[in-house]
């Protein structure tokens, strides 16, 4: 093969099981296009060439020794900076991290070592994985690899703009609100949030605990698959991390019958005309494959952005508190006491979205108002869950768009935290009631810029919603008829 | 009518030990507001009896052993610290001279 990168994940991990080539090669040609798109892109934040090859080495002589490795073997895996590995540098895009050297490996970082794939560059991301254009990274913006002038979306934009340029076989991200399936979108790939509890977060930095879930990007549904397979599972040391084993996944395919759900909330105002035309075509894509169409109501869906922004920025507020200058990370100059030094050292280290979420989460979580903002938000968020239980009665998946406009300028909302916020209103709901969503490209809108059509299924069903998400990509063919200028 | 000003936010800032500046009070007031605007729509909802969402998960959490097991290594953790002695993190004196706690004081002793 003339460039490795253009392989699907599997492909390659197959010809490095084979010994077809080695995982040196396949580092050396990520590395290759990684110099070529960086200089564009700004997607890596830490990419340490040397380390890496010689990590490669190690899975080349694990292969030559027989042993058995995943599906995975020798893929550049790309891992958003919120994500610890030892001894390399995780700053979640904070220069509260800056300098901050991880001492230990996630967990789904030692699945991927254990399965003999290669833990690749670190990705730029918002801060703390705030955002959703990756416009928060104290690090600079990451750029669309289908148009510079255009966010990647976020806040796992540099894990999705690695893998949609080829620097990156795969990657991670998390998604707390839509950080992964958003930019996925936003770049015409597979982004997927797994079953809150799927993956543990062990080694992933907390934005908001009863939201945030690890989840897999990559060019096609399988290898998306192929990597929640390796990441996912029990673990004792996340404990919301599920006892039970992930299900085989990567052969999963939509049964010959069943029903799909359209929430007519998704399809109103605010929806840009060129994504609902290609979210439809989607959705007569799966009729054509034995779909049946079923109208469904999420009547509290409306209310998702409001209660998220309440309920998130709560939990921020009490996870960030941990940055004090005192364990980790930066520490203000000459504090006079430690007062001083808790508050000075926050003042430089956060960025404007960081403070102001710690603000509203503290505000809401405050005397006198936390009844009125947090417990309500609770109470709303246990209404929503319960318009998509009873969805589920009538559907096997929902289908709606991912996000309600393709890639917007760099720039373009940066003025307007409640417009930026309002980009995550079809995936918000997800996180809330903690189910499986994936997004998938189904076309291109206006300006030539990648469509997402997201399917949601039932806590649990990721093998339902994989299946059918696969043979929706194959009726597609997206990716056979389009790819991004870079 | 705004619901909050920048005394608000003031204190708020100062519970979540953030010293913000007079710019970023300015700006952090009018975002708070806005956001609180458009979060009052939760207030319209007809709650009924609704429980609080503690825990999405369906499935009861999975207990582990409660057993004595290995940290990371003093060294390992410190290392990565701002400031550092002798496995231990450095902070400024939090009792000063005379007995005082200067922990939420501003003024020199």
């Amino acid at each position: 093969v003339s460039d490795l990168t253009k392989l699907s994940a599997l492909d390659l991990g197959r010809r490095v099981r084979a010994r077809e080539v080695s995982a040196v090669e396949a580092c050396r040609s990520h590395l290759e296009r990684a110099r070529a798109t960086e200089p564009a892109l700004h997607a890596y934040l830490d990419l340490p060439e040397a380390r890496m090859l010689d990590e490669a080495r190690g899975i080349d002589e694990r292969v030559a020794r027989g042993e058995p490795l995943s599906p995975l073997a020798g893929v550049p895996v790309a891992i958003k900076d919120n994500i610890c590995v030892a001894g390399r540098p995780t700053t979640c895009g904070s220069k509260i991290l800056a300098g901050w050297t991880a001492p230990y490996d996630a967990a789904v970082v030692e699945r991927l070592r254990k399965a003999g794939a290669l833990v690749f560059g670190k990705t730029n991301c918002d801060e703390f994985a705030m955002g959703s254009s990756n416009e928060n990274s104290a690090y600079g913006v990451v750029r669309n690899p289908w148009d510079l002038a255009r966010v990647p979306g976020g806040s796992s934009g540099g894990s999705a703009a690695a893998v949609t340029a080829r620097s990156a076989a795969v990657g991670l991200g998390s998604d707390t609100g839509g950080s992964v399936r958003q930019p996925a979108s936003l770049c015409g790939i597979v982004g997927m949030k797994p079953t809150y509890g799927r993956v543990s977060r062990y080694g992933l930095v907390a934005f908001a605990s009863s939201l945030d879930q690890i989840g897999p990007l990559a060019r096609n549904v399988t290898d998306a698959a192929a990597l929640l397979e390796v990441v996912g599972g029990p673990d004792a040391r996340d404990s919301t991390c599920s006892d039970e084993a992930v299900p085989s996944l990567t052969d999963a395919r939509a049964p010959s019958a069943f029903r799909f759900g359209i929430p007519a909330e998704a399809f109103g105002e605010g929806l840009a005309p060129d994504v609902r035309r290609e979210v439809e075509r989607a959705m007569a894509s799966l009729e054509s494959l034995g779909g049946r169409r079923v109208e469904v109501e999420l009547p509290h869906s409306s209310a998702a952005v409001a209660t998220y922004y309440v309920v998130a920025t709560a939990e921020a507020s009490s996870n960030l508190a941990r940055y004090d200058g005192v364990r980790y990370g930066h520490r203000c100059e000459a504090p006079s006491n430690v007062a001083d030094l808790i508050m000075r050292t926050r003042d430089e280290g956060f960025g404007p979205e960081v403070k102001r979420r710690i603000v509203i989460g503290t505000y809401v979580l405050s005397a006198g108002y936390y009844d009125a903002y947090y417990r309500r938000a609770n109470q709303v968020r246990s209404l929503i869950s319960r318009d998509f239980d009873l969805a589920f009665d009538r559907c096997d998946v929902l289908v709606m768009p991912t996000s309600p406009t393709t890639a917007f300028r760099i720039g373009e909302k940066t003025d307007d935290p409640l417009a930026m916020y309002l980009s995550d209103v079809y995936t918000v709901p997800v996180n809330l009631a903690g189910l499986p969503g994936i997004s998938l490209p189904c076309g291109l809108g206006d300006g030539g810029l990648p469509v997402g059509v997201q399917l949601v299924a039932p806590r649990w069903q990721e093998p339902r919603l994989l299946g059918i998400a696969r043979s929706l990509e194959e009726a597609l063919r997206f990716s056979e008829m389009h790819a991004p200028p870079l | 009518m705004s619901r909050v000003g920048i005394d608000d936010v003031k204190r708020v800032a100062r519970l979540a030990h953030l010293a913000l500046t007079e710019d970023e009070l300015a700006q952090v007031t009018r975002n708070l507001d806005r956001l609180l605007d458009y979060v009052a729509q939760l207030q319209a909802i007809d709650v009924g009896g609704a429980s609080e969402t503690v825990h999405v998960g369906t499935r009861p959490t999975p207990l582990r052993a409660d057993a004595v097991r290995p940290g990371l290594p003093r060294e390992v953790v410190t290392a990565t610290a701002p400031a550092a002695e002798a496995g231990l993190f450095q902070v400024p004196k939090v009792v000063e001279s005379g007995g005082e706690s200067a922990g939420a004081g501003t003024e020199a002793p």
